[in-house]
């Protein structure tokens, strides 16, 4: 029995490994095929993930992430989900600069009313972030550290970017790249299968769940 | 022979507990780094009221590959920069995002305060692929907040790095901060820095000897 103790303990002391050793460092092409990889296998686990959730439990309700193969804008989308038993509770857009974001739906707040303000503040924050960056950028001069010419570079390439982010805007609109429902896992099929736009429906925490917008298959 | 039993158990137990070398549940580990490796080396909030709602707006600047030399040898990496509010006396001045948020950050999100305690509010944008963080360029992140308790608080910003268990989970479950050097306090609650206001910050960058800022207000 001694003997059977022993050998467990110095079993267990010397089996355990470390899983979560960081991977080798990686040169910028791999980090990509790696990034890649992952985005695929994540659009795997949340495609094999839901299939199971409408096997075992159409029914229940869930809150969902749709994410799109293609932009589309606010009306239209608002308008195809109407048609369905499954109600908004935020949006997803990315720009022409690399950027993305939301609109995450107030209590109470309406889709109509949620599109009227989430227009209105993509153009707020686009002015606001102009004005603040052209303001550190005088900024610089007056200071003692005054001539920092890389800063001065970035500042003036996110002030050109800007004006390029809003001459998009007002060209095509918000580019909605994907939408958060809550409804049934059956209607989210539902609108799935009837709606070839859409990329993958992927469940949504009850905790909350930081996600991420998945690219658009054009990208 | 008892007392020896009941000492081997105990010590399986403390070992099943204990498992590797994350003591922590909610961390994993992360290659030992400075925080020369991931915190900005430059950055600029500017928080208040716009007539719709709070909200908060973040600037970050790396100024040299090396200075995100952490993020760029793990493709897992995630960064949050963090505004968090003092609400120990329940006076916060933000409370959690709400309505509009974006971010040029690779990959951003809305982090969630789900396992946050209420002293402290966290209103971040966080980034899910770090890695693809670029130096020498501005880096935004923006969101509407509801309203705390407070017309005025103190704020604290941090640089958190982190990583995600495994690479393809972009999910809370699957999202760990670093077991070591994993948060640094670029401007701490002791710095004086109140919101509504607005306030820049340097980390180790010996180009920037001083500094006001004022956002717009």
């Amino acid at each position: 029995m001694k003997r059977l103790f022993l050998l467990s303990f110095f079993y267990l002391l010397f089996s355990s490994t470390n899983v979560y050793a960081v991977e080798p460092s990686a040169g910028s092409t791999d980090l990509v095929v790696k990034q890649n990889a992952a985005i695929v296998q994540r659009i795997k686990n949340a495609n094999k993930k839901f299939a199971e959730l409408l096997a075992q439990s159409p029914s229940k309700n869930v809150n969902t992430i749709i994410h799109f193969r293609n932009s589309t804008t606010l009306n239209q989308i608002a308008t195809k989900i109407s048609r369905y038993n499954l109600g908004i509770t935020g949006f997803r857009f990315s720009d022409s600069q690399g950027g993305s974001g939301g609109y995450t739906l107030k209590q109470n707040e309406t889709v109509a009313q949620a599109i009227k303000q989430f227009k209105l503040d993509r153009a707020l924050f686009m002015k606001r972030d102009y004005n603040l960056t052209k303001k550190i950028l005088s900024n610089l001069s007056k200071t003692r550290s005054a001539e920092d010419p890389q800063i001065s570079v970035a500042l003036s390439n996110r002030l050109s970017n800007i004006q390029q982010m809003q001459v998009q805007f007002k060209t095509r609109g918000l580019q909605i790249v994907g939408v958060e429902l809550k409804g049934t896992v059956s209607a989210n099929d539902q609108f799935r299968k009837e709606n070839n736009f859409v990329n993958v429906v992927e469940i949504q925490s009850t905790s909350g769940t930081p996600q991420p917008s998945i690219p658009l298959l054009n990208q | 022979m008892k007392k020896l039993i009941s000492a081997s158990l105990m010590l399986l137990c403390l070992l099943a507990i204990s498992g590797n070398s994350n003591a922590d549940i909610g961390t994993r580990y992360c290659i030992p780094t400075t925080s020369a490796q991931y915190v900005p080396s430059k950055g600029y909030a500017d928080i208040g009221f716009d007539g719709v709602s709070r909200y908060v707006i973040q600037y970050m600047y790396w100024r040299t590959s090396a200075r995100l030399s952490f993020f760029k040898t793990d493709p897992r990496s995630t960064y949050e920069p963090d505004a968090i509010f003092y609400n120990y006396d329940g006076k916060a001045y933000g409370n959690a995002p709400i309505g509009y948020w974006y971010s040029d950050l690779p990959s951003p999100y809305v982090d969630t305060q789900f396992s946050d305690g209420p002293n402290e509010k966290a209103v971040t944008i966080g980034s899910a692929a770090a890695s693809n963080i670029n130096p020498g360029r501005f880096y935004i992140t923006k969101t509407r907040m509801t309203s705390g308790g407070g017309t005025s608080s103190r704020v604290k910003l941090s640089s958190q790095r982190g990583i995600r268990d495994p690479s393809s989970c972009y999910t809370t479950n699957c999202s760990f901060g670093c077991n070591q050097n994993s948060n640094y306090f670029t401007v701490p609650f002791q710095s004086g820095y109140t919101a509504p206001g607005a306030r820049v910050y340097w980390w180790l960058d010996p180009t920037t000897r001083d500094e006001r800022y004022t956002g717009t207000q």
